[in-house]
Parts: structure tokens; C-alpha cells; sequence
């Protein structure tokens, strides 16, 4: 019975977490820090059987790509396969490769959605609260509670990976996983819509004169007055739709943006 | 203010550390997800620079253009580790020469656009070193693969980041200086930095809404989300608290429809 030792997954775990976009292009992506997370776990299993230990190395570098911290799960579940694998089981190549393909695209959504999509903005927010008027608090808030909580996710959930084996995959995309990833959407779009509302910031400066200087209107106040930050709302929502609906890439959309603050400025909108 | 190249090297320094593919600190986690975060690299260029406070004015500012900004799979509008060390540090000189915030920020906006160029050369140069490490692969020569993916490519990544960021640094400073004086806060060029300053985050929150969006009416817990905030005003913790608990009763109640339904059944069953 070969069995991985805790030292190996450890290191499989580190040389991952340390090094999962070292040799990204845009053809590769992550695949080789793959293959190279694997080497301390294809040592420990195959040792001695170069054989082995080559169509091992090979199995893994086909291309990969998922997010990378969270994505470490999937690290766990293939060190489980692998050692099932050199015990005897009937798993080959394709299985797998077709278990990491399958899970990697799921993993690369929750993990977005969770990490760049929720947790920084949400503890970026605090850290910029906490910084003002320049205090050490704010990027010391950040630079810890993300690193430690980020850290501990990556490796707790590598080992839970290799625990649980093929299990995992029924947590990562079966019944229950669809309603938690269902449940972080309606969360992350709430705090999507508080970080719009705060950090967006969409005002005109036009002035409807009447020829009083007591009665001008100021277009920005009744604008907020029928709903508050009205053009922020507006200006985020065009956003969306040209990405969403019209297809249109980040880049131009900036590039529209660009447009919109020049002409706006000219025209004295803003 | 001026920078010395002692001070501009170690700001590189950083810069490289920060950037996407560097794995010395910590990975990604720690490097791109933190160094790179204006918001830390203001207070980390203002440490080096002698005046932290200014150091994290400015960080705050640029950060909030960022706060929202995913880079899926390895595209990228904006070059973030740029913007947070090139564009940062320009800022903080900037500011501390008398010019105001929000050209700091306008700044950092314009370096991290063309700061891009940075990143889309390593993605193709990294082609080289992927091409060894797939030969490694083949022999099963594990030194070979690890060499061609954790050292080759940083050997180039260090220039890409390290030799722009002291050259503009250290060399450019005197003209950004310049140039920014050229243009008072109250002229065309820096009131549109200002206007276009607000509304970039937009792109970075637009793209998140895609991401949490399936169908349309998924808009109205964007929209809960903003009206809680831009017209009651409460913080983000309060915020998130409000939206763990629409979740989480989202996640029970879509579990229990599904037994409500498999009970039904079983009663039906009998009445037949």
C-alpha cells in the first residue's frame, strides 16, 4: 500500500501556492506549475521507476488553468487520484486529465467570485476606511487579514482535496455546490452594488440659470433628488451593458469613458 | 522631493515582487493580490521615501480606480503593478511638489493603461521558457522543469518591472514634475483626469456585476446593494452582513423547496 507522506503533499502544496502563475504565457497558462507541483508526489509514489515516473510528469502537463488559490482543492483531489493510481486502481490518463479539465472551469468561477470578486474589494474597503488622513491601519489591516486567511483557505482546502478524493468532486460542482455558488452571486452582487455606490463617483456641474441668483437649479440636486447618486447608477449600468450585452471589451469601454469625460468636460457637463 | 536611485532601486525592487507571476513573496497571494494593491504600495514607496502619511493619501486614492478590478483569465485592461509602483510613485512626488491628489490619481490611471505593454511582453517571452520546460517534461527531468518555471522566467519578468519603474522613477521625475505644472488643477486636461477619475472604477464594477449576473433580474440585488448604501448610507461591513443573511437564506430555502416538494409527492401517493 503506497501512501503519499505528509511531507511530499506539503511540499506539492507550497511549490503550488508559491509559484501557480511563475511561467504563465497565454498559451500555457498554469500548466507547468502543474507538472511541477506534482514532482515531490510523483517522487514519493513512483520513486525508482523512471518509466513511471516520465509518463507521470507527462500526464500533468497538459494545459491548466483555474484560480489559483482556492483552485488548490484540485491540486488535493489529483495527489488522491494518483496515489489510488500507483496503489492499482483502474485510473488512467484520461480520467484524470478529464477530472482536472472538469473541475478547473467551476473552481476558476466560484474562486473568482469569491476571492477577487468579494473578499478584496469588501476588505479593501475597510482598509481604505481605516486609512484616512494617512493612518498605518488601513494597509496593515489589508496586508493580514488577507494573506492569513488566504494562506489557511489554500492549504486547508488542498488537504481536504486529497482526503475526500473523487468525493470532492460531487462538493465542487454536484447539488449543493450549484446552491452555494447560487448563494455567493446574491452576495457578491450585493457588495458589488455597495462598492459602486461608494467608490464610483458620477456628478454634473451644470446650472439651469433663471436669471434669480436665489432660484438656480442645480441639475445635480434633482437628479439626486429622485434617486440618490442617479448618474453613478447610470454610468455603471452602460458599463455593464456594453460588456454583458453589446460584447464590448474592458479595454474600450475605458477607451469610451475616456470619450464620454472629454466631450462632457468640453460641453461643460461635468 | 526628489527620489535617489538608491531609494528608486528598491522601489523596483518591490515592483517586481508585486508583480503577477513573482512567487518570492508568498505567490500570488502575497505579491500580486497585496503588493501590487495600491493601497499597500503606497504605504510601503511613502516608507521608502521618508513620508508614509502622503505615501497612503495617494495609495488610497489610486486604489479606489482599482478596488474592483479582476483580471480573468490573464487579460488585462489595466496593468495594476505599474500603476501601483510607477504611477503611485510619480504621485507621491507629484503631491509632495505641491500638485493636488487627483492628478496623483490621474497619473497612476495613465501609467497603468500603458503599463500593460509590460505584462503582454512577459506572456510572450514566457513562451520561450514554457517551450524548454515542456522538453523537460519529456525527459522527466525534474531540475530542468523546475529551473524553466520558477527561474527563467523571472530572470526576464525582474527586467521587465525592475528597469521601467527606476528609469521613470529616477530619470523621469524631473519631467513629471514639469508636466504637471504645466497644467493647473482648474485647466481642460486635468478637470477631464478628474471626471474620468470617478468614473473608471465603474468598468472595474461593471465587470464584477457580469460575473455575479445570469439573467437580468439578478440586477435588483446590485441594486438593493447600491440603494442601501447611496441613500441610507450604512458601511461595508454592515453591508456584508446584510448580504450573508440574503444568501444564506437563499441557500436554505432553496434546499427546503426541494424536500417540500419530495414530502408533496409522498402525499399525493397516498390520497391515490
Amino acid at each position: 500500500m503506497k501512501k503519499i507522506s505528509k511531507k511530499a503533499l506539503q511540499q506539492s502544496w507550497l511549490r503550488w501556492f508559491l509559484s501557480n502563475l511563475s511561467s504563465m504565457s497565454f498559451q500555457w497558462l498554469e500548466t507547468f506549475a502543474f507538472a511541477d507541483s506534482m514532482a515531490p508526489v510523483i517522487k514519493d509514489l513512483y520513486g525508482g521507476n523512471k518509466e513511471e515516473e516520465i509518463a507521470a510528469l507527462k500526464r500533468h502537463g497538459a494545459f491548466y488553468n483555474t484560480e489559483p488559490q482556492l483552485g488548490s482543492i484540485i491540486n488535493g483531489v489529483v495527489c488522491g487520484l494518483e496515489e489510488e493510481r500507483a496503489n492499482g486502481a483502474d485510473i488512467d490518463d484520461e480520467v484524470i486529465n478529464g477530472i482536472k479539465i472538469g473541475l478547473m472551469g467551476p473552481m476558476a468561477g466560484i474562486g473568482d467570485a469569491m476571492v477577487p470578486g468579494m473578499l478584496i474589494p469588501l476588505l479593501l474597503s475597510i482598509g481604505i476606511s481605516l486609512a484616512q488622513g494617512g493612518s498605518m491601519a488601513g494597509p496593515l489591516f489589508y496586508i493580514v487579514t488577507f494573506m492569513v486567511s488566504v494562506t489557511a483557505a489554500s492549504y486547508y482546502l488542498f488537504m481536504k482535496g486529497y482526503e475526500l478524493g473523487t468525493k470532492s468532486v460531487d462538493i465542487i460542482v454536484g447539488e449543493a455546490a450549484q446552491r452555494v455558488r447560487e448563494a455567493f452571486n446574491l452576495l457578491g452582487a450585493v457588495v458589488v452594488g455597495g462598492v459602486g455606490a461608494s467608490y464610483v463617483s458620477i456628478s454634473t456641474g451644470l446650472v439651469i440659470a433663471t436669471g434669480n441668483e436665489q432660484s438656480q437649479v442645480v441639475v445635480n440636486d434633482v437628479i439626486n433628488g429622485i434617486y440618490p447618486k442617479l448618474l453613478t447608477l447610470a454610468g455603471i449600468l452602460l458599463c455593464w451593458w456594453l460588456m454583458a450585452k453589446k460584447k464590448v471589451s474592458a479595454l474600450k469601454v475605458m477607451g469610451i469613458l475616456v470619450l464620454i469625460s472629454i466631450v462632457g468636460v468640453a460641453v461643460g457637463f461635468f | 522631493m526628489e527620489i535617489n536611485l538608491i531609494q528608486a532601486i528598491v522601489i523596483g525592487i518591490l515592483s517586481y515582487l508585486g508583480s503577477l507571476s513573482c512567487p518570492w513573496f508568498f505567490g500570488t497571494t502575497g505579491g500580486w493580490y497585496v503588493l501590487s494593491r495600491p493601497l499597500v504600495s503606497g504605504f510601503l514607496i511613502g516608507a521608502v521615501l521618508g513620508d508614509i502619511q502622503t505615501g497612503i493619501i495617494v495609495g488610497v486614492a489610486v486604489q479606489v480606480v482599482y478596488i474592483a478590478l479582476v483580471t480573468p483569465g490573464g487579460q488585462m485592461p489595466q496593468d495594476l503593478n505599474a500603476a501601483a509602483y510607477i504611477g503611485v510613485g510619480l504621485g507621491i512626488l507629484t503631491v509632495k511638489n505641491g500638485a493636488t491628489v487627483e492628478s496623483a490619481v490621474a497619473i497612476a490611471t495613465a501609467v497603468g493603461a500603458i503599463g500593460t505593454i509590460f505584462h503582454n511582453f512577459m506572456m510572450m517571452s514566457n513562451s520561450y521558457w514554457n517551450a524548454r520546460a515542456a522538453l523537460a517534461i519529456e525527459a522527466g527531468d525534474y531540475k530542468k522543469l523546475a529551473f524553466n518555471h520558477w527561474v527563467g522566467p523571472q530572470i526576464t519578468q525582474f527586467f521587465y518591472r525592475v528597469i521601467p519603474t527606476v528609469a521613470v522613477l529616477y530619470l523621469g521625475q524631473g519631467l513629471a514634475t514639469q508636466i504637471i505644472e504645466m497644467f493647473p488643477v482648474d485647466s481642460f486636461i486635468m478637470r477631464t483626469l478628474t471626471v474620468l477619475g470617478g468614473m473608471l472604477p465603474a468598468v472595474g464594477v461593471a465587470i464584477l456585476l457580469k460575473q455575479v449576473t445570469k439573467v437580468n433580474m439578478d440586477l435588483i440585488r446590485f441594486l438593493a446593494g447600491f440603494t442601501l448604501v447611496a441613500a441610507l448610507g450604512i458601511n461595508m461591513i454592515s453591508l456584508a452582513i446584510f448580504g450573508a443573511f440574503l444568501a444564506y437564506s437563499h441557500f436554505e430555502y432553496s434546499k427546503k423547496t426541494v424536500e417540500v416538494k419530495a414530502v408533496q409527492n409522498d402525499d399525493m401517493e397516498e390520497e391515490l
